[in-house]
């Protein structure tokens, strides 16, 4: 089964979903609601809901009941988002301004807190308690990550155990929330929901390590932004941090931006060729697959046809934006 | 900033746990620590009192108003200036974060109580303030901004009242709020956007706002609670003094 074969075959549910996303993104105050459609209308894949829906096939699919944690997972992603723009003082998202560039900081900034409240009042009207927990528990946890990255920032002496630490509660969390989600609302028996919290765990650690793949390999017109961002801005990802310790002369360069990164600059073409060099981009593909492999097996307690978990595991292990 | 509630225990209780939940080493370093409004405190504990809840429950509530109330308050700080050196972008970057943080806090401390009805009744006031903010940034005189000022500012405080069966009071408390704001315990930020800035005219609008609580007060009759009234006067000495 093709990714395009799962998106078909999801396709009504998908745009039930993308209606219910325009009609609690909207607002009575225009800019308000024009922002909200501004950063709906950007686009994206829309996996978090997609495996809510997959997940939800281990237990009673409803469609009504599934909109309830399907909506409010991509309402609280749009909303950090929003907010993550403000945090890199980025203009363009997926090459198209962003609300930050298009309006200002205080209107991104109270677009993403709208949203956030869109999302906790539909989840409540779903009713179910477990519903809050985890959702709530998967906010603080990804706020707490992204702390964390902004301590780290601009931190040449970083361990794999860091970054992996970082890209779970960055990312992964919500992934996995996603799954557990979809199948706590469904009723899913308890090994199942366990098994699919795991899957979407090593779904979302294989997630961002591509992401962090593509910054190094992708042009300013594929990824939407500058390619080597991450590191200008002070990030270090597994492809850098690989690369740093086998290239000394790469690992001074570096380090002589982040201790000084007001004053001096990065030759991001040079950093980026010398990281290509060293093997590490093959190196973080193979870490990925290692998660994407990790997913596939965690899916072993599940009855039935897992090939589309499956799939879209290894199509998020392979993408190439 | 003084502020009085029957019950001192309970509010003791609600201001050492904001103090316990707010506090954040590695963001101190670049944002100060948040500080509780104990006028809202007191209000939200004294509505609350409307509801069958017990004293956990209570500050518990209270709690997750006032978490969510700072970090929205937080987020009022990141300006539209562009930040030039990295001190000042690590502060920025914080002061998003710190508000998310707080946001998720009151989400989790909502969704622990096992009490989840107050998540809709915030989540709505929430995008009420937000409403009432962009309304406010987008206003061309004080006089349009006033009333969306009282509701980013009384809000919360309001829906509460409302779920716990003590509508009536609402007027009241919005008059409250605007009157702290005219004794000046609180920052007006949110005042920044809103163009022309005629101070004295500000004043004047904000000094009325204790005879509408007079007012407004009356009109919900013995229904007021007497740490309302207190409130009032104490905050109208404060403006007296304040105006010279």
């Amino acid at each position: 089964m093709k990714l395009t074969d799962i998106y078909r075959q999801y396709r009504r549910d998908i745009a039930f979903l993308e209606k219910e996303i325009e009609k609690n993104t909207s607002s009575e105050h225009p800019v308000l609601q024009q922002a909200s459609s501004h950063i709906r209308k950007a686009g994206g894949k829309r996996i978090r809901p997609v495996f809510v829906l997959l997940s939800a096939g281990y237990g009673e699919y409803d469609l009504d009941r599934l909109k309830n944690v399907a909506v409010p997972l991509e309402l609280i992603h749009m909303a950090s988002l929003v907010h993550d723009d403000v945090i890199d003082d980025a203009d363009k998202r997926r090459g198209k301004m962003t609300i930050k560039a298009k309006w200002d900081n205080r209107t991104a900034m109270y677009a993403g807190d709208y949203m956030f409240a869109k999302a906790t009042e539909m989840a409540a009207a779903g009713g179910q308690s477990e519903v809050h927990l985890i959702l709530s528990r998967t906010m603080r946890e990804m706020c707490l990550g992204e702390i964390e990255q902004l301590r780290d920032q601009f931190v040449i002496h970083q361990q794999l155990r860091d970054y992996l630490r970082r890209i779970k509660r960055k990312t992964a969390l919500l992934i996995s929330a996603s799954c557990e989600l979809g199948a706590v609302v469904s009723g899913a028996e308890p090994q199942y929901i366990r098994a699919l919290r795991q899957y979407g765990y090593y779904v979302g650690m294989a997630f961002q390590i591509t992401d962090d793949i593509l910054d190094f390999v992708g042009t300013e017109k594929e990824l939407g932004k500058p390619a080597g961002s991450d590191l200008v801005q002070g990030n270090v990802t597994y492809p850098a941090l690989y690369a740093m310790q086998r290239d000394e002369e790469l690992r001074k360069m570096v380090t002589g931006y982040m201790m000084n990164p007001d004053n001096e600059d990065l030759d991001i073409e040079e950093v980026i060729s010398r990281i290509r060099s060293t093997g590490a981009v093959e190196a973080s593909k193979e870490l990925a697959d290692l998660y994407v492999q990790k997913a596939q097996d965690a899916l072993h307690p599940l009855p039935g046809d897992t090939a589309p978990l499956k799939e879209i595991a290894a199509y998020i292990g392979s993408r190439k934006f | 900033m003084t502020a009085i509630y029957d019950n001192v225990h309970t509010l003791h209780r609600l201001t050492s746990e904001f103090r316990h939940r707010v506090t954040h080493p590695y963001v101190q370093r670049f944002i100060p620590e948040p500080v509780l409004n104990p006028l809202q405190a007191g209000v939200l504990l004294n509505v609350l009192e409307g509801k069958q809840l017990n004293e956990d429950q209570r500050v518990s509530t209270a709690l997750a108003a006032l978490l969510v109330q700072t970090a929205m308050d937080i987020h009022d700080e990141i300006g539209n200036i562009e930040v030039t050196n990295e001190a000042d972008r690590k502060q920025r970057q914080l002061t998003v974060l710190a508000g998310d943080y707080l946001s998720s806090l009151y989400y989790t401390i909502l969704a622990e109580s096992g009490d989840p009805d107050f998540i809709s009744v915030f989540s709505a006031s929430v995008q009420e303030i937000n409403e009432a903010k962009m309304r406010m940034k987008y206003s061309t005189s004080m006089r349009e901004a006033f009333p969306h000022y009282i509701t980013a500012r009384s809000s919360l405080a309001v829906h509460t009242a409302a779920s716990c069966g003590q509508s009536s009071l609402a007027p009241a408390i919005r008059q409250l709020f605007l009157l702290q704001a005219a004794a000046g315990e609180v920052t007006d930020v949110l005042f920044e956007d809103v163009q022309p800035l005629v101070a004295a005219q500000r004043e004047n609008m904000l000094s009325a706002a204790y005879f509408r609580f007079k007012s407004e007060a009356a009109e919900a009759g013995e229904s007021v609670p007497g740490f309302l009234m207190y409130e009032a006067e104490r905050l109208r000495t404060l403006v007296e003094h304040r105006s010279g």
